[in-house]
């Protein structure tokens, strides 16, 4: 069983993770600005009543947010936003298992994620509540529409097979450093911020972690501080592409008259180091193709053009559309 | 041989060579008593059925030009990824060829094509299309290419010569890099052997060293749901073994796509 919590816009849904973790432990936050939904499985309470739950969860948020949610609970995570959206604030709905397609029968089909050309196709036929997309064969609907009617098809019928997400909170790691007296001299700057980060990737290295992102703030004594952020393009832990990357950026920043009193490198988008099965014998075939590739790239992209070599980036595995998971990006000499 | 027709073949080659140089005629070399063929190296397609049934060689070949042919929808691309995946296993870097802007990551993915490997080529035309991939393969960048699709080279009937001369060039720059090359054709017009499927001029039905042609047979239910279906992959031309050879392929869609040859 699925619950779906409906909650007017919150500014920050951290507060309440922690009261929902005690229901369950995959808790999802999803998208759908500005009000805020969000998705606990509650399959380890299947021999708790309904009601029950439903109560204990609505208690759980009131004296966490002060504001009341709309609750829905059904068996996926369609059906279960349905009931909630439906539904006034402070008020519950429970779908039984296998009463979900009759729930949303009379329904309005705009309440499956459409794209404007799907919907318009679904208006010039005729199909306007989710029971009638429903009944429609579903070789019919696989021809007709694709792999997404087929898809939209099973959601009408109450059939959402999507696990629910556990929302998993950033992980970073961070140092800082404090001068007394404020250090103007960049030569000593640059020590200070080399010795700051080797500690803390050593940090992120026993803990067998990658970062994504890494962050040099310094706080003047006047004026207020100053923030550098890096995205890597890779996730690494290597100190020396770190320390290339932050020098250069404290080299073209303009250091404040009065000296830097506070310095704090912060490691964010941490994600785990994973070890990589050595190929025995294919590795050497596969970076000579890469070695060559990148010896002749810079050739095609001169005669070519930009826009003609691309790579396919996973960005959003969540999205529910497939063409909304990918991105295409140019290939470059890395 | 005669020793009459002997002397005038040996005269008639000495004009020959008179007229247009040494080079213009020369013997081949006699392979010596029981010599066999060098093993010819491929990319398995993924199929065993059909691995079965590509004499001579296994699979795609290597260093040389293969086409797969079919009607729409007849599995030609689904073929196409499964042979990636299987040349990225084997540690090559692929590139896949879209002329008509019509490559879905979603579906190669589920085809489990690794696609931090994959180089995706969206050229501005037919020639370039050709260009791009002559430079990716000579280069031996790419280990396997293929090129979607060769149907889609008629909408550039103003460079049929300069596609035909760069088609011409590619067998050469594959021997060298020992790259392959896959040409998807779908049948718009008639059958395997109707020439208006290809631009003007094109040769890829001589120049190819294997031809698949895929056959859409039937579909595979459960229940009222469609569940995949049932092609036939016929081997119309082989220049290492056997033609004629036959394979059943099933192509399942159950979130992923597998292939089971029966």
């Amino acid at each position: 069983m699925i619950a779906c919590l409906w909650l007017p816009p919150l500014l920050d849904t951290r507060p309440l993770l922690p009261r929902l973790a005690d229901f369950s432990a995959a808790v999802e936050v999803a998208s759908y600005q500005p009000e805020t939904c969000l998705y606990l499985d509650l399959a380890n309470l299947a021999n708790t009543r309904p009601v029950e739950l439903l109560d204990q969860l609505n208690l759980a948020v009131l004296q966490t947010v002060r504001q009341p949610a709309s609750l829905g609970l059904a068996g996926g995570k369609f059906p279960a936003r349905i009931a909630a959206v439906s539904l006034g604030a402070g008020r519950a709905l429970v779908i039984s298992p296998g009463c979900e397609a009759d729930f949303l029968r009379p329904l309005p089909i705009e309440l499956l994620p459409l794209e404007e050309g799907l919907a318009r196709q679904f208006r010039l036929l005729g199909l306007t509540t989710l029971g009638q997309l429903a009944d429609l064969p579903p070789g019919a609907v696989l021809n007709r529409f694709g792999r997404q009617g087929q898809q939209l098809q099973q959601l009408a019928r109450g059939q959402d097979e999507r696990p629910v997400l556990p929302y998993r909170p950033p992980l970073t790691e961070a140092l800082n450093r404090q001068f007394e007296p404020p250090l103007s001299d960049r030569v000593q700057l640059s020590e200070a911020l080399q010795q700051l980060l080797a500690s803390v990737t050593a940090r992120m290295q026993a803990n067998h972690y990658l970062c994504q992102t890494i962050q040099l703030e310094l706080r003047w004594v006047d004026p207020p501080a100053v923030s550098l952020a890096v995205t890597m393009r890779q996730p690494t832990n290597r100190v020396d592409k770190l320390q290339a990357v932050l020098q250069a950026r404290l080299s073209r920043t303009v250091l404040a008259a009065g000296g830097v009193e506070e310095m704090t490198v912060t490691l964010s988008d941490l994600q785990p180091a994973r070890g990589e099965q050595p190929q025995l014998f294919g590795a050497a075939l596969a970076e000579t193709q890469i070695r060559r590739l990148r010896q002749h790239l810079p050739h095609l992209l001169t005669h070519f053009g930009p826009g003609r070599l691309l790579t396919v980036e996973l960005t959003r595995p969540e999205a529910y559309l497939p063409e909304q998971r990918f991105r295409l990006r140019e290939l470059d000499e890395s | 041989m005669g020793s009459k027709k002997r002397k005038r073949l040996e005269a008639a080659v000495e004009a020959i060579q008179q007229r247009w140089g040494q080079r213009a005629l020369r013997r081949g070399a006699r392979p010596g008593r029981g010599a066999r063929p060098a093993p010819v190296a491929a990319i398995p397609t993924g199929f065993a059925a059909l691995d079965a049934a590509l004499d001579g060689c296994g699979g795609i070949p290597l260093g040389r030009l293969s086409e797969i042919l079919g009607a729409p929808t007849s599995g030609m691309t689904t073929l196409a990824l499964k042979i990636i995946v299987q040349a990225q296993r084997q540690s090559h870097l692929a590139a896949y060829v879209d002329l008509n802007g019509t490559f879905d990551p979603d579906y190669a993915a589920r085809c489990e094509v690794d696609l931090k490997r994959l180089i995706l080529v969206r050229p501005g035309s037919g020639l370039e299309a050709l260009q791009l991939s002559h430079s990716l393969l000579s280069s031996g960048s790419v280990g396997l290419l293929v090129f979607d699709t060769i149907t889609a080279l008629r909408q550039y009937p103003a460079e049929a010569a300069a596609l035909t001369a760069s088609l011409n060039q590619l067998p050469a720059g594959l021997t060298r890099s020992s790259s392959a090359f896959i040409g998807l054709t779908p049948l718009q017009f008639g059958n395997a052997l109707t020439t208006a499927n290809y631009p003007a001029g094109l040769a890829l039905p001589h120049l190819a060293s294997l031809r698949l042609e895929l056959t859409k047979e039937s579909w595979l239910y459960r229940g009222r749901d469609v569940r995949g279906y049932r092609a036939r992959v016929v081997v119309l031309k082989n220049k290492l073994g056997r033609a004629g050879q036959q394979a059943n392929l099933s192509i399942i869609f159950n979130g992923t796509v597998r292939g089971d040859g029966t």
